[in-house]
């Protein structure tokens, strides 16, 4: 899908984030509503994500990196404790 | 490998948006003759350290409920900020918010490795481009990564002459 350098190396889509359980989201009370665009349904209380979406919001955010690391930037990585 | 920074403590307010005031604070501790050897020397190790590079140009929360300041304060100065977002977090101060699970650490690692590549990847092609820059104009940090791209083709030379040596191959 990313075609920057070589394709293989930097494949991500729709699959990759199924594999990895990225379909599902939080119960139905503990959802936050200004999300309702990211999400598909619900069955049975649980939220279903929107994955192809997040894969172009991901692609969009790549990109962001590639030119902040294009330009000698520092890349900041801000770890939950 | 990609040798970015990586905040994996508890935030520090002020860190981003008061910066340079945090700098000289850390500079003046370090130099105050109060400190012995060794208590510089741990200070040097622990993680403050990181308050001596310059602003950066992308952040990367990995946690939007954990990290709240860090996003806040980066949105603040117009930088950036990718992350990821959970269904139970506000979407609100992320510039480029990427919509998935956040809480298990295989979903972390997946981004990390994504993230970290894509990273990998701009660099190389800075060094692709900057080739035929004169060697004066060179930044320390460009011959770094020049070196690291030159030793990649060395090390399957190096591995077959190991191999050679302790005859775990043979050259026919």
């Amino acid at each position: 899908m990313i075609t920057l350098g070589s394709s293989t190396f930097l494949y991500i889509g729709f699959h990759q984030l199924l594999a990895n359980g990225m379909h599902l989201g939080h119960n139905v009370r503990s959802a936050n509503l200004l999300l309702n665009k990211f999400f598909v349904g619900r069955r049975f209380s649980v939220i279903i994500l929107n994955l192809l979406t997040s894969v172009l919001n991901l692609r969009r955010s790549f990109l962001v990196l590639f030119g902040t690391a294009v330009s000698r930037g520092f890349i900041l990585f801000v770890m939950p404790v | 490998m990609i040798s970015e920074p990586l905040w994996a403590n508890l935030w520090i307010a002020g860190f981003l948006t008061n910066h340079k005031r945090l700098l000289w604070a850390y500079w003046a501790f370090l130099k105050s003759d109060k400190l012995t050897r060794n208590q510089k020397k741990v200070l040097s190790i622990l993680s403050l350290d990181v308050l001596l590079i310059p602003l950066p140009g992308a952040v990367i929360s990995l946690n939007r409920m954990l990290g709240n300041l860090a996003v806040i304060e980066a949105s603040a100065l117009r930088i950036p900020v990718v992350g990821l977002l959970d269904s139970n977090v506000s979407g609100g101060f992320l510039m480029y918010p990427v919509p998935s699970n956040d809480d298990s650490f295989k979903v972390m690692f997946f981004y990390v490795l994504f993230f970290s590549k894509i990273i990998l990847v701009g660099k190389m092609t800075r060094l692709v481009s900057f080739t035929n820059i004169k060697k004066y104009n060179r930044s320390n940090k460009d011959k770094k990564y020049m070196k690291l791209y030159n030793s990649k083709f060395d090390f399957d030379n190096k591995l077959f002459n190991v191999l050679n040596k302790y005859r775990i191959i043979t050259n026919k």
